[in-house]
């Protein structure tokens, strides 16, 4: 583990939180001696004795025990290996969304859904590897959080353990190691200008929002000026810095790592929420390829972002 | 009724339970039962608009257990009848006020049929989702346990529920973690119309034992005994968190809610269980240590007590749409 790497910052803020709040609990598969996945637990089990619990193959479980915890007053951390692994807790993570206003508040459900995710570029395939996105972004209460460097990742998760409401926080594989700042720290949890322009604007998130960035600094040598905003928070989703940059540049391109241009998920929710303020915008979207696999031909690349660009400039 | 004749191991329990806590036991049973009554009367009536799972048959288990909790122990009841909640202190008033949705219901009449959240009992939602509550009991178990003060969790559910998958790694869980839970199934032998005896091989007590949970089959209709059994397991389970498994053997004497007519089941097996009904049961125990006169104003107090809440109830108003809506909107 790099120092400052976004695994070690997230690993770093566990350390520190856990020492202040001795009701937060962290649950998930190899979570002790092992460390979790990319090392981000490593430490805990031996400091926080019988705080870090390993459970076995047991997903489908997971949540609901989180769902048990907190309305006996823990605070519990679950740890997913992967973003489709969320999906067999589906019917819990439903419920986390509107049980304690169901039960009018008797209780709160301050929990947290570590899910590492974006497989695709980290060579899992598609089982592994598909955003589980799409699947939550309806739900009510419950925030969907995306760092995409050290330093949101350390500030969203010390939101994230301290909020009184339920949150997937999402670890994107292909930035774990990445020691550099995307951008200046952010002062609030929103989307955020990582790159100022002009012409294009380019939304993304965790590692898109790195490709998208590439994709526009090469662009510069065409004088093609592009905006490019990391979303950061999905959910809720507030709207004032992308659409004051889509009402500037007319043109907004959406990068997702799902294959929903044509159907739903996340560019459909964004399209819609700026097509009502902004009903003269050109908008596209890259997603993963319509094809049931999900490794180097699917997913976008700085090629194919770039070349998206270019097409949405030319319309 | 000839007592000895009818069950005559069983009353051995009575011996263990003493005068006080068996009118106390008899008496919230009964209780249970005319609420019960009342709120079938009242559905037919239409002023119950919510779906009324009647509890006629199986109050037995849920009356004995309840009476052994503690004040800090976590209850997650079933959706069927109002044992539970009644055992646990919840009065009939508040039971009446929250199904007729009533403002004055302990989630403003507007919960689901039979939930009775209440954070000073302890009283957790019941599941819509069947079995949701599995790794939910898991969870509140690694609470009491952290707590360390004897807390324990009991969760009741059905034969229905135990077929759910999440039940079987959620009790590993328990075992692996030595976690203060008792497990508590009311098997009817049906999950509204499918026989359970149909969708397993063996008994929900044998599939627990498999996983290391010590488990026990019990007469799901006599109260006294599953009222000792219990006593021994909760002060045990206080002492040394472990998990607990009980299956009690126990048959709904009502269809699978207020509009079923319960057409599919067979009328002899109906009566057959209709003749093991656990309250006149308990009653013919309770004879054993209190005249007919006491019984009967006993009877006539708590008729009397259930007919005030119903009353009393059925007065209160109702939130309108703007307040539901308002309402609900902060707690979002």
């Amino acid at each position: 583990m790099a120092e400052q790497s976004l695994a070690f910052r997230l690993n770093q803020t566990l350390h520190s939180l856990m020492e202040q709040d001795d009701t937060l609990y962290l649950l998930g598969q190899d979570v002790g001696v092992f460390g979790g996945r990319k090392f981000i637990t490593r430490g805990l089990q031996e400091r926080f004795k019988g705080r870090i619990l390993e459970t076995p193959l047991n997903e489908e479980l997971m949540v609901g025990i989180a769902i048990g915890m907190a309305v006996a007053g823990l605070r519990p951390i679950v740890e997913y290996v992967h973003g489709t692994f969320l999906l067999a807790a589906a019917n819990d993570v439903h419920r986390a969304s509107f049980l304690a206003g169901q039960n009018a508040g008797f209780f709160s459900l301050p929990i947290v859904m570590r899910v590492l995710f974006g497989g695709g570029y980290d060579n899992y395939g598609i089982e592994l590897g598909s955003s589980p996105i799409s699947f939550f972004l309806n739900l009510p209460c419950i925030a969907i959080v995306c760092p995409s460097d050290g330093d949101t990742a350390e500030a969203l998760l010390r939101k994230a353990l301290t909020s009184n409401k339920p949150t997937i926080f999402l670890e994107h594989r292909a930035l774990l190691e990445q020691n550099e700042s995307l951008a200046t720290p952010p002062d609030e949890f929103a989307p955020r200008v990582v790159k100022k322009g002009s012409e294009i604007t380019v939304l993304g998130y965790g590692y898109l929002s790195w490709l998208g960035r590439e994709a526009a600094q090469r662009l510069v040598a065409q004088n093609i000026s592009v905006e490019v905003i990391d979303l950061l928070v999905l959910q809720p989703l507030q709207e004032e810095v992308i659409l004051r940059s889509a009402a500037k540049t007319n043109r907004v391109l959406i990068l997702d790592e799902e294959p929903t241009a044509r159907n739903g998920g996340l560019p459909a929710m964004l399209i819609s929420r700026i097509l009502m303020r902004l009903p003269r915008t050109k908008v596209a979207v890259l997603g993963a390829r319509d094809i049931p696999l999900l490794g180097r031909f699917s997913l976008p690349t700085v090629e194919s972002i770039t070349k998206a660009i270019e097409k949405l400039y030319a319309a | 009724m000839d007592l000895l004749t009818l069950y005559p191991l069983s009353f051995l329990n009575v011996f263990s339970i003493g005068r006080g806590s068996l009118i106390r036991l008899y008496t919230t049973m009964l209780r249970t039962r005319l609420v019960d009554l009342t709120l079938l009367r009242l559905h037919e009536k239409g002023e119950v608009r919510k779906r009324l799972f009647n509890g006629f048959g199986q109050e037995a288990g849920a009356v004995a257990i309840t009476a052994l909790l503690k004040e800090e122990d976590y209850l997650i009841p079933s959706y069927r009848g109002f044992a539970h909640v009644i055992g646990r202190g919840v009065t009939p008033k508040e039971v009446f006020s929250e199904m007729l949705s009533k403002r004055t219901g302990a989630l403003f009449g507007q919960g689901n049929p039979g939930t009775f959240t209440d954070q000073a009992r302890r009283i957790y939602p019941n599941s819509d989702f069947l079995g949701s509550n599995f790794p939910v009991a898991v969870g509140m178990g690694l609470a009491a346990k952290k707590k360390g003060a004897g807390e324990t969790v009991i969760i009741f559910f059905g034969d229905g529920a135990s077929t759910r998958s999440v039940l079987f790694g959620s009790l590993n869980l328990s075992v692996i973690w030595n976690l203060p839970i008792l497990w508590v199934c009311e098997n009817n032998g049906y999950s509204l119309s499918t026989r359970y005896d149909a969708v397993s091989r063996t008994s929900v007590a044998e599939k627990a034992r498999g996983f290391g949970i010590r488990s026990f089959s019990l007469d799901g209709n006599d109260a006294l005994g599953i009222w000792r059994c219990a006593k021994r397991l909760i002060a045990d389970m206080r002492k040394y968190p472990t998990p607990v498994f009980l299956e009690l053997n126990t048959f709904r004497l009502t269809g699978f809610e207020a509009t079923d007519s319960d057409w599919y089941r067979d009328r002899e097996e109906i009566s057959r269980w209709k003749r093991k009904d656990p309250l006149p049961r308990l009653e013919a125990a309770v004879r054993l240590f209190v005249s007919l006169a006491e019984i009967n104003e006993i009877k006539h107090n708590v008729q009397r007590e259930v007919e005030e809440a119903a009353f009393g109830a059925r007065r209160a108003p109702e939130l309108t749409e703007q307040e539901v809506v308002r309402l609900f909107e902060t707690y979002g």
